[in-house]
């Protein structure tokens, strides 16, 4: 059997010099000289006739195999080779900028609103639409606002052709679904209402605003505090701190506003809380019993709170933003930052 | 209302706990807004609810603090006398009241041999701190006064009064009066004035005439305290549109109680600055002394309504530090006289706020209350929900940016766009003529924004608002409606591998395409559409059967120059409400198919009449179910191909549902679909 001493030898050499070969040219040299037409394993194969009859199939197994090794070493050198030589036309300067796609933006306004809804609903409120475009009695009488009251100076109005006006509160929600639905009810509502104020960094004729209301017999002060500041802790997060201040909404009694702690300096005073430490941001009571009567609910047996808050206020707040026209002017380099 | 600190400190000892002074107010709800420190003073601004007109003043803030520190009220002594007391003796000046109604009270006071000057150096000191500048000794001390205790006072020079006498009344038509700021003011029969024997001399509770004011050489005052009907000045201060320091009270309501004390004070105060002597005894009209309100409270309510037990001692401490008398009292509950200036404690409700204010809002535990399983949106609207915001993830996908705008228009913007003005919403009271009516569409908006960002240089958009609209329904109604808005203009973003190319209706119909078909509307048609706002033949009306449910087009030039835009911009609008029960955003899986497809193009000449979508029709038409999609991928016209001409080139693959296309299949098909082509379009096959 020296042929198969030779062969294995042969075999040796051959990945020795595939392993040292260094160009496309060596690979085809290698070919040639191993597996050409005259190359060293053809010739072995047109040898086979010389071979005992009993070694055959053996002998030829053997040289089969080889032809294939030597074959894929080959290629796979190619390949390697094939790599390096494209790369060199391609761009390789990594530092190039990468292709960036235009992507879409949802408007910081209607993402704060989304947001603050999502915390409510979570927790069981049902999230209401009503108009826009309101009767003097859902805005005001309702919501114990008579006429001819200085509560109603605060809430100046748009009023429109016919009678009707432009909402200024979405309090306008608690009457509607009190008419609508007895309790328990635990409704949050969130849209634009309207008031005749000249446009400056900090008034707009139109903004946003969100109200939550919650009736059932034994609904507690305790739980307008505890709802509140469950939804400070969510959405400005878990380091926040809620205060109640008394104040005076004709809806509500008591009444209330809520301050957070300012998130921006701790609490410790900065220019965005004007230095108090405290940021307000929501206004808040127990349903007056007078908007009770007026939905004709039994005041003995049922209690509720409410509360309201302004949504461009909060958005600016959280996203730094000081100028409320900035809202509404919709210059895409300042959409394209959210 | 500004205050000032150490006016407090005449009447509460705030010697130890002065820095704790505005956290205490604004804890017990008179929020202290800016402090500023003038001299040795500090003054606060402090924001006071209209349900506490009470705390229009000084000793009603120091009142308050008072109670929320627990110490005493010190009111001066002949403040203190006269209180809630009506005026002894017969009176000296001569008062006629005709309108007892719109003046339930008018003490009128003579005081004479009074020396007109200026005020002593803390007296105008005070004021200063108020805001307000000295004038001279009198008129400062009714200002004072009113600062002080909350009741306006007015001082007349008695001589220059026809008759030396007081009549008040409603003006009669045709009647004026220039009031102490130099304007002429023209009255009306709803106006209450004084008058004296021949004309008005001062706008009851507003302000006081020019020519009876107190001047250098006034030697006699009649001084003025009255409580005028809330509701008639504030209908006169509107129709005047005036408003002072008065009015501001008056409109409010003021203490009844305190008419006569505050005139008091006031003599006394004159007697002392100026030397007046007081002529005889103050002329008291409907003074009468005030029985206190009764209000009762059942105990149980306070932990029904907070949520937390008050001992019932504690609940009459709060009360008593309120001034708040219990006058009798039950195992359950308490009945109790509220002082009058308190005409904001009417119900039980009213304590319950009052008891839990000193409580402190702050010691209240929190809790979570016990939600009811409920559904997240009302069942009417849950779809609306859904349908919005599946239309808003798709088009910001789609890298469209989202807007809002004002629901306010102008008239411009209306008539710009063709709008009939029939069913336009108007607002009575805009507050300018950019804002005059409610938006019929969310087109002119689109435009200004448009607009407003291409002259910011940011040339290339593509916009979406998501919004209501508004136009006259039955009646005094009006309908609100969802409108959906898109708007695109520019180019594509390029870089270095890709070049940027401008944005055309294409693209705009694109992504309409896709939205609807996100949406789950398959069946509809866009069909040319004269348009005042779109150019013609890139304009076009989105069908569902009969029904137009939007529109989209490129703005014609002119219109786009009355927004300022000189460049092409494309929008389109989609009543987004109508559909809702077409869309469909259920997903129904559909097996992935089984058998691979063919792709064969086919190249074509063809009239340029010939719309593409007979194309599409015909090739689908002869290719039954094994066309599974068309794409077009050129397009030429020009020289080569010749005038009325165009060349197309589609690809088409096919599939079955059943088994592997043979290619002799496919090109059997392939070449029925050609041949239609050819024989039914005259197409040219190249």
């Amino acid at each position: 059997m020296k042929l198969l001493e030779k062969l294995g030898g042969m075999e040796k050499a051959a990945i020795k010099e595939a392993v040292e070969a260094s160009s496309l040219d060596d690979l085809e040299k290698l070919r040639v000289q191993y597996l050409g037409r005259k190359g060293v394993v053809t010739t072995a194969i047109k040898g086979m006739k010389n071979v005992a009859k009993k070694d055959k199939p053996k002998v030829g197994k053997y040289i089969n195999e080889l032809k294939t090794k030597i074959d894929s070493l080959l290629k796979e050198k190619e390949d390697v080779f094939r790599e390096q030589e494209q790369s060199m036309f391609e761009n390789n300067d990594m530092t190039l900028p990468g292709i960036n796609i235009d992507i879409g933006h949802r408007h910081p306004l209607m993402q704060t609103m989304q947001d603050i809804i999502d915390i409510f609903v979570r927790m069981g409120f049902k999230s209401v639409v009503t108009p826009e475009v309101e009767t003097e009695f859902y805005n005001f009488e309702g919501l114990n606002i008579p006429k001819n009251h200085p509560s109603r100076e605060t809430f100046h109005t748009f009023y429109v052709d016919g009678g009707r006006l432009l909402r200024s509160q979405t309090s306008t929600a608690q009457i509607r679904m009190m008419e609508k639905e007895k309790p328990p009810i635990q409704v949050v509502h969130a849209g634009k209402v309207y008031r005749p104020d000249a446009v400056d960094a900090s008034h707009s004729f139109m903004f946003y605003q969100i109200e939550g209301f919650m009736v059932d017999e034994g609904i507690v002060f305790s739980d307008l505090k505890g709802v509140l500041e469950h939804f400070a802790k969510e959405y400005f997060g878990e380091s926040v701190k809620m205060r109640f201040r008394p104040h005076y909404f004709p809806f509500t009694e008591p009444s209330a506003e809520a301050d957070i702690s300012c998130f921006i300096c701790g609490g410790k005073g900065c220019r965005v809380c004007s230095y108090k430490g405290w940021l307000e941001v929501l206004g808040a009571g127990m349903i007056n019993p007078r908007v009770f009567e007026c939905v004709k609910y039994d005041t003995s047996k049922y209690t509720g709170f409410a509360f309201g808050m302004g949504v461009d206020r909060i958005c600016m707040l959280k996203h730094g933003i000081d100028d409320i026209r900035l809202l509404y002017e919709n210059d895409v380099r300042f959409l394209k930052q959210f | 209302m500004r205050v000032s600190l150490n006016w407090l400190k005449d009447f509460v000892d705030l010697k130890a706990d002065l820095e704790k002074v505005p956290q205490a107010l604004t804890m017990t709800g008179l929020e202290v807004g800016s402090i500023v420190d003038v001299e040795d003073d500090k003054i606060m601004d402090i924001e006071i609810t209209p349900n506490r007109p009470d705390c229009l003043s000084i000793i009603g803030v120091a009142r308050e603090l008072a109670a929320a520190t627990n110490k005493s009220l010190e009111v001066p002594l002949s403040i203190k006398k006269a209180y809630g007391k009506k005026a002894p003796g017969r009176g000296s000046a001569k008062i006629e009241v005709q309108d007892k109604k719109a003046c339930p009270r008018y003490v009128g006071c003579i005081i004479k041999n009074v020396k007109i000057g200026p005020s002593p150096k803390w007296l105008v000191q005070r004021l200063n701190a108020m805001g307000l500048r000295s004038i001279n000794n009198v008129a400062d001390i009714t200002n004072y006064i009113l600062f002080e205790t909350g009741q306006p006072l007015h001082a007349f020079d008695l001589d220059k009064l026809e008759g030396k006498r007081i009549i008040v009344r409603k003006a009669k038509k045709g009647e004026g009066i220039t009031t102490i700021d130099g304007i002429r003011r023209e009255l009306d029969p709803n106006i209450l004035v004084i008058a004296d024997a021949a004309s008005p001399v001062a706008i009851a509770g507003i302000m006081g005439g020019k020519d009876t004011e107190i001047s250098g050489d006034t030697k006699t005052v009649l001084l003025e305290s009255a409580y005028f009907d809330p509701i008639v000045v504030r209908k006169a201060q509107r129709k005047l549109g005036l408003v002072s320091e008065s009015s501001y009270r008056f409109e409010r309501g003021v203490d009844f109680s305190m008419v006569f004390a505050a005139s008091a004070r006031a003599q006394e105060m004159i007697r002392d600055i100026a030397g007046g002597r007081v002529s005889g005894t103050s002329t008291d009209v409907g003074g009468k002394l005030i029985k206190e309100k009764e209000v009762s409270l059942e105990l149980g309510e306070i932990s029904r309504v907070l949520g937390i037990e008050i001992l019932p001692s504690k609940v009459a401490d709060f009360l008593k530090q309120l001034d708040i008398k219990v006058v009798k009292k039950t195992k359950d509950k308490i009945v109790v006289k509220v002082p009058n200036y308190r005409q904001d404690l009417e119900r039980d409700i009213d304590l319950i706020e009052e008891i839990v204010r000193l409580y402190g809002y702050d010691k209240v535990p929190t809790k979570i209350p016990t939600f009811t399983l409920q559904k997240t949106y009302e069942e009417e609207k849950k779809a609306q929900v859904s349908l919005d915001k599946k239309a808003k993830d798709v088009l910001i996908s789609l890298g469209m940016n989202e807007i809002i705008t004002y629901s306010l228009t102008s008239r411009f913007s209306v008539e710009s766009l063709g709008i009939s003005f029939d069913n336009l919403v108007r607002l009575e009271n805009p507050l300018s003529s950019n804002q005059e009516f409610m938006r019929p569409s969310l087109l002119p908006e689109m435009l200004e924004v448009v607009s407003w960002n291409l002259n910011r240089r940011s040339s290339s958009l593509r916009l979406f608002e998501l919004s209501k609209v508004y136009l006259k329904g039955d009646g005094d109604s009006v309908r609100e409606n969802k409108n959906l808005c898109l708007g695109m203009c520019g180019a594509t973003s390029g870089n270095w591998k890709e070049k940027s190319r401008d944005i055309d209706f294409f693209d705009l119909k694109g992504s309409v395409e896709v939205l609807l078909n996100k949406l789950g509307i398959k069946e509809y048609t866009l069909e040319a559409k004269d348009s005042f706002i779109f150019r013609d033949k890139m304009s076009s009306s989105i069908k569902i059967g009969e029904e137009t449910i939007g529109v989209l087009g490129e703005v014609k030039k002119e219109i786009a120059k009355k927004f300022d835009i000189k460049q092409k911009v494309y929008v389109a609008e989609i009543y987004i409400e109508n559909l809702l029960g077409i869309a469909d955003l259920k997903k129904r899986f559909s097996p992935i198919p089984r058998y691979p497809s063919v792709k064969r193009d086919i190249s074509i000449l063809i009239g340029d009449s010939v719309a593409s979508s007979s194309i599409f029709d015909l090739i689908k038409e002869t290719g039954k179910d094994l066309v599974k999609s068309i794409d077009v991928f050129d397009l030429y016209k020009g020289q080569q191909v010749g005038e009325g001409k165009k060349s197309l080139a589609y690809t088409v693959e096919y599939r079955s549902d059943q088994k592997t296309l043979k290619d002799e299949d496919v090109t059997g098909i392939h070449k029925n679909i050609q041949d239609a082509l050819v024989k039914k379009l005259n197409a040219q096959i190249r």
